[in-house]
């Protein structure tokens, strides 16, 4: 079978020290020291904040976020402008309707997940459908999308979210495994580990990125290029929809608007982890990572027990001080390339201009 | 040739659905062509067309902008605000449009100096912005000066005052198009790297586009304050998305480079007209932004393919 090539770092290491320096480089690196950074501030704020309690807390919050942006990783490497609006909307959606479908009853979980897997699935496949074969922009499209899911919710509930978590989701959600330990990091690692799974060390993971490396390349080497998009979105329905799920487990209850803001911590927990909006380049451990520095950020900032218009105003500043640091750092790896790169272009409209 | 062709062709679409919209409304409220409920429609409208021809500003340089809300929150909290500490109205105008233009100039410093993707940087510049919002007035209320808002929705003659705002931002598009800024944007939108090779100020370009399109952003949150009349800290959230829509509609290309005010009029109008056809047909409350939703996704699905008929047609004919 056609297996695609992955880019693979220069390993012609000539001494310890440029072995040590591309450690630096790694991708990884500026996700952990956010994290930290982070933590530290926290921790400077308020003593009880590296305790097991509160991190077992930043970590199961995470896995939420995590899983929302498990689908937003894989659509967004996919290239082409690629990105989901609709994350948000269907975390609502999974959270109303996890609650109505099971009805509040243990016994109602499994057949409400069967459901919801579908529904998620289908949203995810239309907006492939729109993508790919009518050619929406994916912004618009996903953004379209989020408003049709967003009322779908409001005509299934009539404004009032009926059922609310199973008791096995609401252990699973706010319960503890052993000691501070809560059953949702277990979680979490598992499906950080599915993501890896599934973008580094299978095909269509290696085609995905290879079709958002170069879709002209891709489709040159006859990949199936629209299924391979379009199972992206269809992976991010699925996942966004079961975040909401698991967010209903962790609150308990559910109303209209309660995952909305997963749509733009979703993408922002995508980039902080070092995948490019471009397309491509990205890993999913770098999504986690990036979901834990968000959820850190919030804790830090609940602890300075500030109004709520003055937090966000604050988390807004924070985000602006790690994009501009992110963009900084970036920068330094293009400025090399830069010249050539107008060089390039001025040498390519020199040549039409002679071929006219 | 082709380029002007489609230039012309980008924003039929839009005019298209909403006549379509138009007539729909017309046969489902046989009262919608009276001058009070037109002046009602325009008044209601207004500022999602302002925000559509501010959106088209970055839209057309390459850029996008999702704080535009969080602007017209701001103005329109701020502006409550200070006529409740008794500021003089006009005062209390410009001070509040300052506030929101200041926004736009942050934009304009993130993405075009300091290189942040927009989507991002407008996103964290929009949290700051509800945020602020929010530590202003925690709790919706207040109010402004009658006459003013009474200014706002009356009719001079059969003239309605509010439709000066569907006209205005056309006007400030079509000056700006006609000076070189307007060519630059085009440019830098099509091509960033060609222009700045040919000489464009692309930094300063960007820059003016954000800032514009938050100082149309300020004008959209004055004249909604005027038609509300009182301060809300989260009004603005649902209008980021719908001043988005609006000049997508209306053929504005998310890539950059192509598109038109007018355009984005028609499409903002259009999202105004089916609001009011599906509350005209009495469909129950809980239904209407489901329908609402759909008919503006099938918009824009349609609107897409029109655009790629007819450049395909026009490829066939060049070629």
């Amino acid at each position: 079978m056609v297996r695609a090539p992955v880019p693979e770092r220069d390993v012609s290491l000539s001494s310890n020290a440029e072995r040590l320096r591309n450690v630096f480089r790694h991708p990884l690196i500026p996700v952990l020291v956010v994290i930290v950074i982070l933590l530290l501030f926290g921790r400077i704020l308020s003593p009880g904040f590296l305790g097991m309690a509160n991190i077992g807390n930043i970590l199961a919050t995470s896995t939420i976020l995590a899983l929302a942006g498990l689908g937003q990783t894989f659509v967004i490497i996919g290239g082409g402008e690629g990105i989901d609006l609709s994350v948000g909307a269907l975390v609502s959606l999974g959270a109303i309707l996890g609650g109505a479908f099971s009805n509040g009853v243990n016994a109602g979980l499994l057949p409400a997940l069967g459901l919801l897997i579908l529904l998620g699935g289908f949203v995810g496949f239309l907006n492939g459908m729109g993508v790919q074969w009518i050619g929406v922009p994916p912004l618009v499209m996903t953004l379209g999308m989020a408003s049709v899911v967003d009322g779908f919710a409001l005509a299934y509930t009539n404004g009032q979210p009926t059922g609310g978590a199973p008791p096995v989701l609401l252990s699973i959600g706010t319960g503890h495994l052993f000691g501070d330990i809560r059953w949702l990091i277990p979680m979490g690692i598992v499906i950080a580990i599915i993501g890896y799974l599934v973008l580094n060390r299978s095909r269509f993971g290696h085609q995905l990125q290879l079709v958002g490396n170069n879709r002209q390349a891709a489709r040159l080497s006859g990949l199936p290029l629209r299924n391979i998009i379009i199972a992206s979105y269809i992976i991010a329905g699925i996942a966004s929809i079961l975040a909401g799920v698991l967010l209903l487990g962790y609150a308990g209850s559910s109303d209209l608007q309660i995952g909305n803001s997963y749509t733009l911590l979703s993408i922002a927990a995508v980039v902080i982890g070092g995948t490019k909006l471009t397309g491509g380049e990205g890993s999913y451990i770098g999504t986690v990572l990036g979901a834990m520095a968000l959820i850190v950020l919030t804790n830090v900032l609940v602890a300075m027990k500030l109004p709520e218009g003055a937090r966000e105003v604050l988390e807004g500043l924070a985000l602006v001080a790690i994009l501009v640091a992110y963009t900084r750092r970036r920068g330094a790896h293009r400025q090399s390339r830069r010249p050539r790169m107008l060089a390039n272009t001025l040498k390519g409209e020199a040549q039409k201009w002679k071929s006219e | 040739m082709l380029f002007r062709k489609l230039k012309t062709y980008s924003f039929i679409p839009a005019v298209i659905l909403f006549l379509v919209f138009l007539i729909l409304n017309s046969l489902l409220s046989p009262m919608f062509f009276t001058i009070s409920s037109l002046s009602g429609f325009f008044a209601t409208y207004a500022p999602l067309v302002v925000l559509a021809v501010g959106e088209t500003f970055v839209l057309v340089g390459g850029g996008i902008d999702i704080s535009l809300g969080a602007i017209v929150s701001v103005v329109n909290v701020l502006l409550v605000t200070l006529w409740g500490l008794h500021w003089s109205l006009p005062l209390a105008i410009v001070v509040s449009m300052l506030a929101g233009t200041a926004i736009g100039v942050v934009n304009g410093i993130l993405i075009s100096i300091l290189k942040v993707t927009p989507l991002l940087a407008t996103f964290a510049t929009s949290a700051m912005g509800y945020g602020a919002a929010l530590w202003i007035m925690p709790t919706p209320g207040g109010s402004i000066a009658t006459g003013f808002a009474n200014w706002y929705s009356s009719n001079y003659g059969w003239f309605p005052i509010a439709a000066i705002f569907i006209v205005l931002p056309y006007v400030i598009w079509a000056i700006w198009r006609g000076t070189r800024w307007g060519t630059y944007l085009f440019a830098v939108g099509k091509n960033e790297e060609k222009s700045f090779a040919s000489g464009a100020p692309v930094v300063r370009v960007k820059m003016l586009s954000y800032v514009l399109a938050a100082f149309m952003a300020s004008i959209a949150g004055v004249i909604l304050t005027a038609n509300i009349v009182s301060g809300d800290a989260t009004i603005g959230s649902p209008d980021t998305l719908s001043a988005i829509a609006a000049p997508v509609i209306g053929g504005v290309s998310l890539l950059g480079g192509i598109g038109d005010a007018g355009g984005a009029i028609f499409g903002a109008l259009f999202l105004g007209l089916v609001v009011n056809t599906v509350f005209a047909s009495q469909v129950s409350t809980f239904y209407q932004s489901l329908l609402t939703g759909s008919i503006i996704l099938l918009g824009i699905v349609i609107t897409t393919l029109i655009k790629r008929l007819t450049s395909m047609k026009l490829r066939k004919v060049v070629g």
